[in-house]
């Protein structure tokens, strides 16, 4: 259903439209003809003459004309048709026996052009028997030999060359000459791949069913397939029937199908009216395909001819009709003339064209409406948009600036007239007595190539967009939104379907749904677009409008975006250094953003007990450029070297969970026991149990293990006979801690020491124990230790042992 | 015999003068008729004959459809309206195209109706073999594009046929 959205569209954007300089249309309901231009200029004859756009530069045209003397007229203009050159600038005429300017012509010249810029020129060779065929890649400044075709001796007419831009695969533009070749139609075509780039013709195809068929044209399908038109028979003023032929394949294999007769005609191959009295003319035939691929008709065939109302009547109307299915079946005829029926008037020589861009078609002819004799010949034209069931001409628009009388000396008009219909602007040529440019060297007496630009055309619609769509900066995750502005400068509603993007970080978002969006004219319609960055950076997208705008069926738009993120940076130390349950640290870590989105901190997680947050905001939003203080308490439980993880979850796109190492250690504790020590072995000879005193200094490696360096003394009382013996002793000793998180905890010792014996040396010897301790509160804890001395160096080994009560202090 | 400027000379002579100077003087017509083909069923002189179109003429003639006829007079050529050469004009055009297949390529009608044509067969051009015996003179101030004619008239006269026999040598 269509969303009219007029109002809406208004008051959205009445300030937008107020400000906008909408520029004026170039649509209008009104064909508008220029002033007639005198192509040829030049003394003698020029007629029949092919004219051809460049689609690749419209302001590129290719106009070429029988002419007298050898040769063929050629000019070109590179403004639009505004001025003319020519290839040859000494005698205007090129294929005229100058080197590098083509085989000798005898006539018939029929040009195409095609979407890489590729010129075709075909025409009969002086001999009349080969088809000459001319490529020029730069514009018409030059041309080489493309092809000659060649069956049989002077044999050859009516050659047409058509190029168009086909979906056939491995053949982007196909290139098609159809001729008559000894009283039958035939064809070749080739695949072209670029400029200059044509690949070889296929071979001759004889046409089924067109012996005795000529006067006619080609034209290629969007799909490739081509269609030819003729009528038989060529003699005699009528009636005679138009046949077409399609080849279905184009290029492929298959020859064309059998002839159907498109229409019946009172016009003759040679049929006499009062404005070729000498000459005649016939139907003349002609096609052309809609392959505008806005067109809502994409792919139609028109065939246009001329009829006569009442078979030698003279009263000759220009009709039309068209071909949904490829000229398998045609509509009834459209009179594309609009005088009035009586008096009888004649219209003559009519030619068509296809704008690809707009898929409007315009025709022209050669019409005596304005002639009481009906003698004198005006060119008229008129153009129909490719709207509607079936095309409505505009109101017929002459354009030629002054009539023309032939010369009734067998040159005349000739066999046909030319036209070129691209970006709105056709360009018929015709053969010319009028002299209403005043700068035909012959006057009125000899015919030269005049041509015209015609505008102007249906009322249509006219997209414009005023400015590309800049959305700036927008977070990764988050939605920037802005407008796009479509407007309509044109004459008739603007439909805009659903607008697509090349990227999908682009979208546009309202409306989002009422499509076809109408714009009325000179109105503007704010489309929102959304960007959702995906990626950090500028972002690029096209968005696609498609419209009903005959121009520009689609219209692409740039639109910006930057991309933009936050970016978590973790500060501040995390090593606590020595902390104890009665001396316990904090730290701030720092949580900032450095980027330019806000960051969102979800959580900070902490894979250990012994360090607490001991302030946690989070979940906590931080603005761009500013920090987030965490407070970390470490509380270790244990004793020895701690490490744990602190792991902050955030919206970072980048690193979206950043992880620091706590770290802490418990400080040394000092133990001081006190107990008995008692002898063993040799040294119970004279000795018997004593006192014992231990200072230990501990430091906590892990919860298990310590360094434990312990210096103690025992008084051993000496036996009758003997003295006391006190023995020093300093033993660095490892301590393992069986379970350190249980209350009563059980440890092993053990180590290497120096011995002092009084009386006595110095020896060496080591030590192993066991213990347990108790903690009291988190700065002491009740020991209980077992330890047996092993005196080695003493002669005999001396040993003791200690058992020892104490208290583990912390510091 | 020192060779002399001839009165009958001159529209020859203007016509190469013509193509000397690349056609801009603008004697010749832009040649670029329509073909048509058909069967000659009669030679009316040298430079008339009787065509017939249509279902019982021509290579790829179409059975069935309308027939016509022409009288179809060969374009720029004036061949004796009397007298031996007269017929053996006639007689050599009869040879040519009497009972044969031929294309025309049509230039105009003119004021007696007929249609002034190239007329082919096979692969001569009945015209240009016309001037070329010697049967035919070529008319004053016309010529094909690159001088066909005058070429044929020219060989003609070298070689003192038909019409040229009795000529002074140029």
């Amino acid at each position: 259903m269509r969303h009219e959205l007029r109002l809406a569209s208004f008051l959205r954007t009445a300030a937008f439209a107020a400000a906008c300089l909408l520029a004026g249309s170039a649509a209008h309901a009104q064909l508008v003809g220029g002033p007639d231009i005198d192509a040829s200029q030049k003394s003698g004859d020029d007629n029949e003459c092919a004219i051809s756009k460049n689609p690749a530069n419209p302001n590129q045209l290719f106009l070429s004309c029988n002419t007298t003397g050898p040769g063929l007229f050629a000019a070109r203009s590179l403004d639009g048709g505004a001025t003319w050159t020519y290839p040859d600038p000494a005698d205007k005429t090129i294929a005229d026996g100058d080197a590098g300017q083509g085989p000798a012509a005898c006539c018939d010249p029929t040009s195409s052009w095609d979407s890489f810029g590729n010129l075709y020129l075909t025409y009969i060779d002086n001999s009349l028997t080969t088809i000459v065929t001319l490529l020029s890649t730069d514009g018409g400044a030059t041309f080489s030999n493309l092809a000659s075709f060649s069956s049989c001796v002077q044999c050859v007419d009516q050659p047409t060359v058509v190029a168009a831009n086909t979906s056939a695969a491995g053949a982007p533009v196909a290139v098609w000459i159809v001729w008559n070749q000894n009283n039958q139609m035939v064809a070749r075509g080739a695949a072209v791949t670029g400029l200059g780039t044509v690949g070889g013709f296929n071979p001759l195809q004889t046409i089924p069913g067109t012996a005795g068929c000529s006067f006619g044209d080609v034209a290629i399908a969007p799909s490739g397939a081509v269609v030819q038109a003729c009528q038989n028979p060529t003699g005699g003023q009528g009636p005679a029937t138009v046949f077409v032929n399609t080849d279905t394949d184009g290029l492929g294999a298959g020859n064309f199908g059998a002839a159907v007769a498109a229409t019946t005609t009172n016009v003759g191959g040679f049929d006499f009216l009062p404005a070729q009295n000498a000459r005649s003319v016939d139907a003349e035939a002609g096609l052309a395909f809609d392959d505008h691929a806005g067109s809502p008709h994409l792919g139609r065939l028109y065939l246009v001819y001329t009829e006569e109302a009442v078979n030698e009547n003279n009263d000759m109307d220009v009709m039309l009709r068209f071909s949904d299915d490829n000229g398998g079946t045609w509509s009834a005829p459209i009179r594309a003339n609009d005088d009035s029926a009586a008096p009888i008037r004649s219209q003559f020589l009519p030619k068509i064209a296809v704008d690809d861009i707009t898929g409007n078609l315009s025709v022209c002819w050669h019409d005596c409406r304005s002639s009481a004799s009906n003698t004198a010949m005006e060119v008229f034209c008129t153009v129909a948009a490719p709207t509607g069931a079936s095309p409505a001409f505009l109101a017929n628009e002459r354009i030629g600036d002054a009539s023309s009388t032939s010369n009734g000396a067998g040159v005349e008009f000739g066999d046909y007239s030319g036209l070129d219909y691209l970006n709105g602007a056709a360009h018929p040529v015709w053969a010319d007595l009028s002299n209403s440019t005043g700068n035909n060297p012959d006057g009125t007496a000899r015919f030269d190539a005049a041509t015209d630009r015609v505008t102007g055309g249906p009322p249509a619609p006219q997209i414009q967009i005023p400015a590309s769509v800049h959305l700036g900066e927008t977070c990764h995750g988050g939605t920037g939104r802005g407008t796009l502005n479509v407007c309509n400068t044109g004459h008739a509603d603007l439909t805009v379907d659903p607008i697509t993007s090349s990227n999908p970080q682009f979208a546009v978002t309202s409306p989002s749904s009422g499509y076809p969006v109408v714009i009325s004219h000179d109105f503007c319609f704010p489309f929102e677009v959304a960007f959702q960055p995906s990626a950090t950076g500028a972002q690029t997208g096209t968005l696609t409008i498609a419209s009903n705008d005959p121009a520009h069926a689609s219209t692409a738009v740039q639109v910006f975006g930057d991309g933009t993120e936050p970016d978590i940076r973790v500060t501040g130390s995390t090593d606590f250094g020595v902390v104890s349950a009665w001396r316990p640290a904090e730290k701030s870590v720092a949580v900032c953003n450095t980027g330019a989105c806000n960051l969102a901190v979800a959580s900070a997680t902490i894979d250990c007990g012994e360090f607490v947050l001991v302030n946690n905001p989070l979940p906590a939003a931080v603005s761009h450029d500013f920090c987030l203080d965490l407070v970390v308490k470490a509380l270790p439980a244990l004793p020895g070297r701690r490490h744990c993880e602190i792991t902050i979850a955030s919206d970072d796109p980048d690193t979206p969970s950043v992880t620091r190492t706590l770290i802490a250690r418990t400080p040394a504790f000092l133990g001081l026991r006190a107990g008995l020590a008692e002898p063993h072995g040799a040294l119970r000879n004279v000795a018997r149990q004593g006192s014992a005193f231990s200072l230990d200094l501990l430091y906590p490696v892990r919860p298990r293990l310590a360094w434990d360096l312990r210096l103690g003394t025992s008084r051993l009382d000496g036996r009758a006979g003997h003295l006391d013996t006190r023995i020093w002793a300093l033993t660095p000793e490892i301590r393992y801690t069986l379970n350190p998180a249980s209350p009563v905890r059980v440890f092993l010792n053990g180590g290497a020491g120096a011995y002092h014996f009084d009386p006595g040396n110095f020896e060496g010897g080591g030590t192993l124990g066991l213990g347990f301790n108790v903690p009291a509160g988190p700065r002491f804890a009740i020991e209980a230790t077992y330890d047996y001395h092993w005196v080695f160096t003493a002669s005999p080994t001396l040993r003791f042992s200690q058992a020892q009560l104490g208290v583990l202090i912390s510091f | 015999m020192k060779k002399r400027f001839a009165i009958r000379d001159v529209p020859a002579f203007l016509g190469l003068l013509t193509l000397l100077v690349g056609g801009a003087g603008g004697l010749f017509p832009a040649f670029a008729g329509d073909a048509l083909y058909g069967r000659v069923t009669a030679v009316k002189s040298a430079e008339v004959v009787v065509l017939e179109y249509g279902a019982t003429a021509g290579p790829g003639r179409s059975a069935g459809r309308s027939t016509g006829r022409y009288d179809v007079r060969i374009v720029g050529v004036d061949a004796p309206e009397a007298g031996p050469l007269a017929r053996a004009a006639k007689q050599f055009v009869s040879n040519l195209v009497l009972g044969k297949d031929v294309r025309l390529r049509f230039e105009q009608r003119n004021q007696r109706g007929e249609m002034v044509s190239r007329l082919f067969t096979g692969d001569k051009e009945v015209g240009v073999e016309l001037l070329r015996a010697g049967l035919a003179r070529r008319q004053p101030n016309y010529d094909y594009k690159y001088g066909e004619l005058s070429a044929a008239e020219s060989e003609a006269r070298e070689a003192k046929r038909g019409l040229w026999a009795q000529a002074p040598p140029k």
